[in-house]
């Protein structure tokens, strides 16, 4: 007997049949995998049209190398422009950057030239530029006119402002010397400045001629400028005079100064005669008072010390003093002016603005102050001058809102009306009414003298309308021509002098001649009859050696 | 009749007594007299000329010793120093010179230098050398002013004995005050 037991299974087998799904599972898995780990970035970039994009046909390339491809192209939502999303290569994952610009090439024809002509028959792209900021960027906004340097490009960019856009456009040249250093890469209107602003880019090494004194003037087109001498003409380069552009150099006299930075900012000057007429770009305000009339001083009156300009009048700070209130007195007009250091040899720097405060104060209490002169007799112009009044009462510097006060004094028309307001209260203080009573007396007096003295002067000139009297100086001349003549004769040199001079030196020898023998004769009487017998005379002996 | 003889012999005794020979010696210079100057540079003339009053009389002076002087009776100057001295210098400055130097014997008012000259020694010494110490100014009439103020003491020994060697010797000492002005105008 055979014990029949069944058979009993633990569970269902592996089915065969599962072997191609797991395989098509796992190969899935591996593409997409695979298509995970290989793919590309998508990135979106916004432009103001899709001009020259169609989807799955216009292509991303950078060098001339494509690196993906547009995928779809749809509006913004606020309908402001349009949005490309573009699949790139998974090579161009490290190129995204903050700072990477994309920008659409097609056939241009510009101000710079024409560019893009390729694109006419082969369609246009979108060219890529590296950017050198932080990586993981994946939206941008397109460029809608392709940059003209590199961002890596070696050189200086910089930052014009203008008080209006002229002539000067993208692309123009930036010269120095009348040779193209450099380009205008953009121009936009700072609404905060409410100044016109240039983006310019000077190529290396050229950007070392840049320094902080620099200034850069609009050079466009022809300046003609008539004179004495005839007519003048400067122009830049054919471009400049056609297209436009941007000329920098340091003012006559002064240094390029230190060295400058990407992104600083510099004013545009209209001309080079404007750079001429405001060279120097580091100054000081300060503001003056005056109790007198200013009619006559503007905005731009120079300042002077001692005839020497120094600065120019700002503006008349009516509005900050009606602010402050007006006393009943009549508070003084204060002026703002702006100094600048280098107009007197100072180097244009920070460093001499303070060198120039300390001079002021020091100088200030050596009696530096500031008045008010004529400028012009015919316009009655007025301008500040500075100087020392070393009798002035002694002041300091003061404040006036943020500004620093510098003391004045009245001169001119204001300080003559002070002193003769002074005088004339003197004049009325004086006891005028006793002193004219006196002065009455002693007019009296005088009448009674000038009546003799009246009679005195006839009788002198009826001695005088003598003949006789007439006489008298021509007789004097006379006289007194025969007494200098006379006179003359007995100089020195004279001929009577000498013969006179010569009877006198006889006299004299004779004298003692007559002397020597009264001498004789007192001692011996007879020696007239009996004259005693000289002694030889003395030989003069040659001396013997 | 006794007197009458008495009288006689005593002139006769005066007359047989020697009498001495005077000897007088000329002061002059022995430079040529003779010249012509075109437009002379400066007008010069010779001023006041004194001497001392020891020599301003015609006799030679001798001094003996310790300052004692004879002045000699029988050799003279030709005329007084103060005379001669005056042509003398003259001509010799004008020499030493080149320009003519005037004696101031014309008058002339013009002159732009003058020179005053005193001389207040010039005699023999008892060793045998004239000497001859003088002074004298230049003076620039047109400015009023005094270019030179000068002395002069020089001696010059005797080339032999007697007055002829000491006038001599006066010679080369004058000429020497001549040089001597000469360079100071």
């Amino acid at each position: 007997m055979s014990d029949m037991k069944p058979s009993v299974s633990s569970g269902r087998k592996f089915s065969a049949i599962w072997i191609l799904p797991l395989v098509t599972l796992i190969v899935g898995v591996s593409i997409v995998f695979n298509s995970i780990m290989t793919e590309g970035p998508t990135i979106t970039v916004n432009f103001d049209t899709a001009n020259g994009l169609e989807v799955g046909k216009t292509k991303v390339r950078l060098l001339n190398v494509d690196i993906g491809l547009v995928e779809e192209v749809a509006l913004k939502k606020d309908m402001s422009g349009v949005t490309a999303t573009i699949k790139l290569e998974r090579e161009a994952q490290s190129l995204l950057r903050e700072d990477t610009r994309f920008w659409v090439v097609r056939a241009r024809v510009g101000a710079g030239g024409v560019s893009g002509l390729g694109t006419i028959l082969g369609g246009g792209y979108i060219e890529m530029a590296p950017g050198i900021g932080p990586e993981g960027m994946r939206a941008f906004v397109g460029l809608e006119e392709p940059p003209l340097t590199p961002l890596d490009a070696p050189g200086l960019r910089l930052s014009l402002f203008s008080q209006r856009a002229g002539s000067i456009t993208t692309g123009d040249a930036v010269l120095y010397r009348g040779y193209k250093v450099g380009r205008v890469e953009s121009l936009v209107f700072d609404t905060e400045k409410k100044l016109a602003r240039y983006d310019i880019f000077i190529d290396a090494p050229f950007h070392e001629l840049v320094g902080s004194a620099t200034r850069f003037w609009d050079a466009s087109g022809i300046s003609l400028k008539a004179s004495a001498e005839g007519f003048e003409v400067h122009t830049g380069s054919l471009d400049t005079i056609l297209l436009g552009g941007v000329a920098f150099a340091s003012p006559p006299g002064l240094s390029a100064g230190d060295q400058v930075q990407n992104g600083e900012e510099f004013q545009l000057y209209k001309s080079y005669d404007s750079i001429l007429k405001n060279p120097y770009r580091h100054g000081m305000y300060y503001v003056v008072s005056f109790q007198q009339s200013i009619r006559g001083l503007v905005s731009g009156a120079p300042v002077e010390y001692r005839g020497i300009k120094v600065g120019r009048v700002e503006r008349i700070l009516m509005k900050e003093l009606t602010m402050q209130g007006m006393t009943a007195a009549g508070s003084a007009i204060p002026i703002l002016i702006y100094i600048e250091p280098g107009r007197m040899s100072l180097p244009d720097s920070l460093d001499s603005i303070s060198a120039f405060k300390q001079i002021v104060e020091s100088g200030i209490e050596n009696g530096l102050r500031a008045t008010l002169q004529t400028g012009n007799l015919l316009t009655g112009k007025q301008l500040i001058s500075f100087d020392f009044f070393p009798d002035e009462v002694p002041a300091e510097l003061g404040t006036f809102e943020q500004y620093t006060l510098i003391p004045s004094v009245e001169t001119g028309v204001g300080r003559l009306e002070n002193q003769v307001r002074v005088f004339m209260d003197t004049l009325n203080a004086l006891p005028l009414e006793t002193i004219v009573v006196e002065a009455n007396t002693v007019l009296g007096d005088v009448d009674t003298a000038v009546v003799s003295l009246t009679a005195t002067l006839n009788s002198v000139n009826r001695l005088l309308d003598n003949n006789d009297s007439k006489a008298l100086p021509g007789d004097l001349v006379a006289t007194l021509a025969e007494l200098r003549s006379a006179l003359a004769g007995l100089t020195p040199e004279s001929k009577i002098y000498q013969s006179l001079g010569a009877s006198v030196g006889s006299l004299n020898s004779t004298l003692e001649s007559l002397d020597d023998l009264l001498r004789k004769l007192s001692i011996k009487p007879n020696t007239l009859l009996f004259p005693a017998t000289p002694e030889p005379d003395l030989i003069p002996e040659v001396r013997t050696r | 009749m006794k007197y009458f003889v008495l009288v006689v012999i005593l002139f006769a005794t005066a007359c047989t007594s020697s009498v001495p020979t005077l000897q007088q010696y000329l002061l002059r210079s022995d430079t040529s007299s003779q010249y012509a100057v075109e437009n002379p540079s400066a007008v010069v003339g010779i001023g006041l000329v004194t001497v001392a009053s020891y020599i301003d009389g015609l006799g030679l002076v001798l001094e003996t010793s310790n300052r004692e002087v004879r002045v000699a009776r029988d050799h003279q100057w030709a005329e007084p120093l103060r005379e001669s001295l005056r042509t003398y210098l003259a001509r010799e400055i004008s020499a030493e010179a080149g320009q003519v130097i005037r004696s101031q014997r014309s008058g002339e008012t013009d002159l732009q230098k003058r020179i005053d000259i005193r001389i207040d020694e010039l005699h023999g010494t008892a060793n045998g050398e004239a000497k001859l110490v003088a002074y004298w100014i230049v003076l620039d009439l047109e400015k009023r002013s005094i270019v030179a103020e000068n002395g002069f003491v020089q001696t010059e020994a005797l080339s032999e004995s007697g007055y002829g060697a000491l006038v001599r010797s006066h010679k080369i000492l004058l000429d020497k005050l001549a040089a001597a002005i000469s360079a100071t105008l």
